[in-house]
């Protein structure tokens, strides 16, 4: 099984393959709920929240995907991607994450997390 | 295209953006990394673990009122790599006091830093507080994070 992410969304230049998240992938919701209240003590809520959702994933591979991913963040970092995972569903989605680590966790295994926004 | 390999499909479209290498890159494991500064060399070992490599890219990143975000850039931004290396090297006991002088004599020069799949980076060591401690007799541990862009 196997996950791609293309980009850019609206026109694809370039498509990768990578290899399933492990464990599981995560998805949440992009919202932000204040609570305040007036001198009568009325409670206000207010929601600030778009539909879009955050996909995050951890990815582990091997060293010559980790300079094939570094690549296409290089060149696309700046644009929106499309991202398919492995349930066939696919979103446009926006890098979330602001400094993409790439950590080696063996020798030559390399793993990254990514937060991909819709 | 594959999981395991270096194999991007590149469409032949009409972009101003450049595309990844459509061929793999040809790096070779080295077993030190090397600073260069003017032609004085600092070479420590290989990092066996804990190296961690993070792209450190500038854009603009905010959201609208209804909290979706925004992302703008262009290419030629700055596009710095930001390395945090962890080396355990067996040596002589004058390394430290040698790379201590090294640091002292170059703090804030632009280094040419080779990594250790022989890929050339110049900039500057972020840290100059980093920690030398000896592990053992002879084993000393040296930590840095350096930032640069790719010669």
């Amino acid at each position: 099984m196997s996950i791609v992410l293309m980009a850019p969304a609206e026109l694809p230049q370039t498509a990768i393959v990578l290899d399933n998240p492990i464990f599981t992938d995560e998805i949440y919701l992009q919202a932000d709920v204040k609570r305040r209240y007036a001198e009568d003590g009325t409670p206000y809520s207010y929601v600030r929240s778009s539909e879009g959702k955050v996909h995050t994933l951890t990815l582990r591979m091997r060293i010559e995907k980790r300079f094939e991913l570094e690549e296409f963040i290089r060149a696309y970092y700046q644009e929106r991607w499309r991202y398919t995972d492995f349930n066939g569903d696919t979103i446009n989605c926006y890098l979330q994450t602001e400094l993409p680590e790439f950590r080696a966790i063996r020798d030559q295994i390399y793993e990254i997390r990514l937060d991909l926004e819709e | 295209m594959a999981r395991c390999l270096y194999e991007p499909f590149i469409a032949d479209v009409d972009s101003p953006l450049t595309p990844p290498s459509a061929t793999v890159p040809t790096y070779v494991r080295q077993g030190t990394v090397q600073f260069d500064v003017g032609g004085d060399v600092l070479t420590l070992r290989t990092p066996r673990l804990e190296d961690t490599e993070s792209l450190n890219f500038r854009r603009i990143s905010h959201r609208n009122l209804n909290g979706k975000i925004i992302i703008a850039g262009g290419q030629s931004w700055r596009k710095d790599h930001l390395f945090n290396f962890v080396i355990e090297s067996s040596c002589d006991p004058d390394f430290r006091q040698n790379t201590l002088t090294w640091l002292t004599s170059y703090a804030g020069q632009v280094a040419t830093f080779t990594d250790h799949w022989g890929r050339q980076f110049e900039g500057v060591i972020r840290v100059l507080s980093m920690p030398i401690a000896q592990r053992a007799s002879r084993i000393f541990q040296i930590q840095f994070d350096f930032e640069g862009r790719p010669v």
